[in-house]
């Protein structure tokens, strides 16, 4: 059996994409517009509410939503809704900044395996089938158990597990351009790798990365959401909505709005990431 | 019936220190003597009778006819054995029994203890449950796995324990105190987190739960079928310096930090009004002091930081345990009130045997937990809480205080209660103006019962008598 | 077939090192000395140094591996800090309940996922594919924990259809008390499952025998059981290994809020307890099982499916 059966299963489609346009599609409008909406929710806050999402004030805990506080107040006295808002900003990071990173270094080592081949493409197919005997999450929160929790150290945990799979995408997307014709013939006109790589190949191979990082963003958030909620990611007091599930859990049949608020957030970015990534999908990928 | 709690670290009376191991073997194992329900007598146990004419020897009178659940008869060696084990080195509480001189059965219902000094004290300390009594015989056979399968004589026995599961306890039919138990069995769940713990309750898996969730007592006090009981504890919840580390060593930081925060605040946000503020380390009831909890006054505690050289703050760490809600909520807001005086606090969230690694050698800045007392006399807790030679939370916080390592020693030895009660409140005093950590509340035992269960009542030592209770049908 | 079976037995040899390198360099990202680390509260110079020797510390980094190694043939994963017992004994008697949980939430998944795969594959394009990817797309972006909450919630606390957490003693009570987690589980996993299978039932319908089979006048019920419906299922369940990675992932996280005592709840008590042997030692045993389930599943695949040659 080759090693792309055992790829992540929604990738197998798109190993053999090619871009072909495509008129108006509703479903990345869609997405557009929901991930625009928790984009300006973070870039506004400050505008959007004037409560301070982590000032403690004992005096008003968990009261009931209001005027004043449409979604109540949490048992710190601190305004659900200012911390749903600020908590976008948390969360875009949770989505994108793994996900870039692992992107980053994925298609780098990927790329040059897929070029260069050799020993360097040895290492790396060792090195993912390796990794695919490890279940994403537990090596994860193996890693943030050594290294100790954490934002950061939750970051690191998941470039040193994601990018294995950026680079297996590209590794094999490369390969196959690295046969059309028009690469044989710059390579004989006397282009460097570099020139190849940088030109030819990667606006080729990138835009099936750039599909698979939609739905790693969607892992990422929920990923790094989980931890938060566990207490191995981010810390309080700082506003993310899978801590702040976390922190609501213990007033569920008081508040129930500090559980079910933060997780209608969540469930909203990731969808919007979806929409994206099934709307370029649809876009740059033939048939079903 | 069901309980749920933490589960059981052993069932060797000499080692754990956590409040579901001691509950838990409070059913199984006899002691000599009883802490009493009122939280200051002591009550008959194993012996029915005793005297001691000078404090120092003490003559115990063993019951008659108690068995094991095994059959065999308890003896005076048996109990003997169990002091000499509770003394020994490699016993978690060497330090409590150090008292000991020799404890010897000169007849198989009769047991001699000497002690090295006189002490008021002793009958408090035989009630301990580390002085748990078990078959001397059958455990010198067996060895460590004794404590798998123990043998004791107490109302019940244990008959399964699936780690991390639950434990079953089965009514021994040889227990000498008729008519009890009335229960044919008790269930512990294991169930860590206080929030499934209260679903388990409330989808009536549960016929107890104890530690309710503050934020639920009200709710469930409106719920059909369910009474909630306030039962008042010895109990401290309590934040620890590290007076080893700067700038934990000077006075100055730590009361500064005792004033910066809002005692009461904490009190009604976290503990919904549940308990009282503390003063001091040790519980109310009969542990006689007079303090008043250091006022909240930011400004003060500004100026005091300024004057030991911190008038920027510092940076520091916090430990907290996991899965202790109230705890975690405390953090959160302490991270915040002490912003106001620049003090970054970090906090950081570990398995509580993890935290008391830490806390046991020393390896902390700061952290926070309580302590249930079990000892209805407060020598013990002085040891335990304030005097560095009683090898504890002083000794792990580095706090040496000479005057009351003297003063526990003359108040152990003391027999005139007066003279006693003086010598407790000079050291709490001095707890007090040192800022030795942070005394927060003594909180109330918050536990929910169903209607259908009898005679449930959770004594000042916060253990309760299972054998006691029993469910209307 | 023999020759696939020894080559891929063959192939697992450079695997299992590779775990081991992972899983031995695991320990080595911990700030601070192992040695001291587990000795905690008795870390004197002395006790150090004594343990540092004891656990080849002091020697080079190959050798330290070697050690490790021989360790592991030997079945001696180290003890756990915590509970100051070998750390083997330990995760096997929770890996039955993790497990069974995994088992448990395949098919109730599979039971989801099968059917709406297929409908959609059939109605590619039209509105009921249409839904059924809109319902992948909620389904993948749920967080199961935030799921797991609401389903106690509901279920359990309010309707009391199911108890709360823990495993129960007879079978019975495990499909009881597994239930909601195997559900929470179910709603992640089912999504993949269903794209899956989509997906896989698409390119059957395209090949060419397909085709000639309807030409051939066969029924279309018979075509679609004897032939689309079961090349696609054996395609989807051949990367069993992935989702068996999903599901562990799910089980971590599921298994912590409803309390069941298996290997997931166990890895995160660890790492709050600052376990470093036990999450080391639940690392391994989490890739040696899906190196497993991976050879079980391909060795089957390949008995199964006539088309597929090894050279």
């Amino acid at each position: 059996m080759s090693d792309d059966a055992q790829a992540v299963p929604a990738l197998v489609a798109w190993q053999s994409a090619r871009p072909r346009r495509r008129p108006f599609s509703f479903i990345i409008a869609a997405g557009t517009i929901m991930l625009s909406a928790v984009v300006l929710s973070a870039i506004l806050a400050p505008l959007l509410i004037s409560y301070d999402p982590i000032k403690v004030d004992l005096a008003s805990s968990l009261q009931l939503p209001s005027r004043a506080h449409p979604l109540g107040t949490d048992n710190f006295g601190r305004d659900i809704l200012a911390r749903m808002i600020y908590g976008t900003r948390v969360d875009l990071q949770i989505g994108i900044i793994p996900t870039v990173t692992t992107f980053i270094v994925g298609l780098v080592i990927g790329t040059a395996a897929g070029y260069y081949g050799g020993a360097l493409d040895g290492v790396l197919m060792r090195v993912l089938d390796i990794s695919m005997a490890f279940p994403f999450y537990v090596l994860v929160i193996a890693i943030v158990a050594m290294l100790g929790p954490g934002l950061v150290n939750m970051y690191i945990a998941m470039v040193l597990t994601g990018w294995v799979t950026y680079a297996r995408v590209l590794r094999g997307e490369i390969l196959v351009s690295k046969q059309l014709e028009y690469i044989t013939a710059a390579r004989a006109l006397g282009a460097s790798d570099f020139e190849i790589i940088r030109r030819h190949l990667l606006p080729n191979v990138v835009t099936v990365a750039v599909i698979f990082a939609m739905s790693d963003a969607v892992l990422n958030l929920l990923l790094g959401g989980a931890l938060s909620f566990l207490g191995l990611g981010v810390q309080p007091p700082t506003p993310e909505w899978g801590l702040m599930i976390a922190e609501g859990r213990d007033f569920l049949l008081t508040a129930p709005a500090m559980v079910l608020f933060p997780g209608l957030a969540l469930l909203w970015l990731g969808v919007a990431f979806n929409l994206m990534g099934d709307g370029l999908t649809d876009r740059f990928r033939p048939g079903g | 019936m069901s309980l749920a709690d933490e589960d059981v670290t052993s069932f060797d009376p000499v080692e754990p220190f956590d409040n579901s191991s001691i509950w838990t073997m409070l059913h199984i194992y006899d002691q000599l003597v009883v802490a009493g329900k009122d939280g200051a007598s002591i009550e008959p146990g194993a012996a029915d009778s005793w005297k001691s004419p000078d404090g120092k020897t003490w003559v115990l009178h063993i019951r008659d006819g108690i068995k094991f659940s095994d059959g065999t008869t308890l003896t005076a060696s048996d109990a003997a054995f169990a002091m000499q084990r509770a003394a020994a080195a490699g016993s978690n509480f060497e330090d409590n029994f150090a008292l000991i001189d020799q404890a010897t059965a000169t007849s198989p219902n009769t047991l001699v203890v000497i002690l090295k000094k006189p002490s008021a004290s002793f009958l408090a300390y035989a009630s301990l449950y580390a002085a748990s009594i078990v078959p001397e015989k059958q455990f010198q056979a067996q060895g460590k796995k004794f404590w798998d399968k123990p043998v004791g004589s107490g109302p019940y026995m244990l008959t399964e324990w699936v780690k991390n599961d639950h434990i079953i306890l089965k009514r021994n039919p040889n227990y000498w105190q008729k008519p009890y138990p009335y229960l044919d069995e008790v269930r512990f769940d294991v169930v860590t987190d206080g929030n499934t713990r209260m679903l388990k309750f409330r989808s009536k898996e549960l016929d107890i739960a104890t530690d309710v969730p503050p934020n639920q007592v009200e709710a469930l006090k409106r719920t059909p079928g369910v009474s909630v009981n306030l039962y008042p504890q010895m109990r401290t919840d309590y934040i620890m310096f590290n007076l080893a580390r700067k700038p934990f060593s000077d006075v100055r930081v730590r009361r500064a930090l005792n004033l910066a925060f809002d005692r009461q605040a904490i009190l009604k946000s976290v503990l919904f009004g549940y308990g009282n503020l503390a003063g001091s380390l040790l519980p109310p009831m009969l542990y006689w002091n007079n303090l008043k909890p250091y006022p909240y006054d930011v400004d003060r505690a500004k100026a005091l930081l300024r004057e030991a050289g911190y008038a920027n703050g510092f940076d520091t760490e916090l430990l907290v345990v996991s899965g202790e809600t109230l705890d975690n909520q405390i953090a959160t807001i302490l991270k915040d009130a002490w912003k106001a005086i620049g003090v970054n606090l970090k906090i950081t969230v570990l398995e509580s045997a993890a935290v008391r690694a830490r806390r046991n050698s020393s390896n902390f800045d700061i952290y926070k937990r309580y302590f249930t007392s079990d000892v209805i006399d407060p020598d013990e807790l002085v040891a335990f809480a304030l005097d560095y030679a009683g090898g504890a939370i002083a000794k792990w916080a580095g706090f040496k205080n000479d005057r009351i390592t003297q003063l526990a020693a003359a108040a152990e030895a003391e027999m005139n209660v007066d003279k006693r009660k003086a010598m407790y409140f000079e050291i709490q005093k001095i707890a007090y103006d040192e800022a030795f950590g942070i005394p927060l509340y003594h909180a109330a035992n918050r536990t929910a019962i169903w209607d259908h269960v009898k005679d449930f009542k959770q004594l000042p030592t916060a253990n309760y008598r299972l054998w006691e209770s029993w469910i209307a049908k | 077939m023999g020759r696939y079976l020894a080559r891929r037995l063959l192939l697992l040899l450079p695997m299992a090192l590779g775990i081991t390198i992972v899983v031995f360099f695991l320990l080595r990202l911990t700030p601070g000395d192992p040695a001291a680390i587990m000795l905690e509260n008795r870390a004197t110079a002395e006790n150090v140094a004594r343990l540092r020797h004891l656990l080849g510390l002091d020697r080079p980094l190959y050798v330290q591996y070697l050690f490790f190694l021989r360790n592991l043939a030997t079945g001696n994963l180290g003890d756990s800090l915590v509970y100051r017992r070998p750390v083997l004994p330990i995760i096997l008697d929770r890996l039955p309940v993790t497990l069974f949980l995994a088992v448990y939430a395949i098919v109730l998944a599979a039971a989801l996922a099968v059917p709406l795969g297929a409908w959609a594959a059939l109605r590619k394009g039209r509105a009921a594919d249409r839904a059924v990817r809109l319902g992948v797309l909620l389904f993948l972006a749920t967080p199961n924990y935030w799921a797991a909450i609401v389903l106690l919630l509901v279920f359990s606390v309010n309707l009391h259809w199911f108890p709360v957490g823990g495993y129960g003693e007879t079978f019975g009570a495990h499909l009881r008390h597994l239930f909601l987690p195997a559900v929470t589980i179910g709603i992640s996993l089912s999504p993949i499952l269903v794209r899956t299978l989509r997906h896989n039932m698409l390119e059957v319908l395209r090949t060419e025998y397909v085709r000639t089979a309807r030409a051939k006048g066969l029924r279309a019920v018979t075509v679609f059981t004897r032939h689309v419906l079961r090349n696609s299922l054996i395609s989807t369940v051949s990367i069993l290994g992935v989702y068996l990675g999903f599901l562990i992932g799910g089980a971590v996280v599921t298994e912590t809020v409803y309390a069941v005592p298996g290997t997931g709840f166990l890895l995160i008590k660890s790492t709050f307890g600052r376990d470093y042997p036990m999450v080391q030692g639940l690392t391994l045993m989490f890739a040696c099982l899906i190196i497993l389930v991976n050879l079980l599943t391909d060795i089957t695949y390949a008995l199964l499916d006539p088309r597929i040659k090894y050279e």
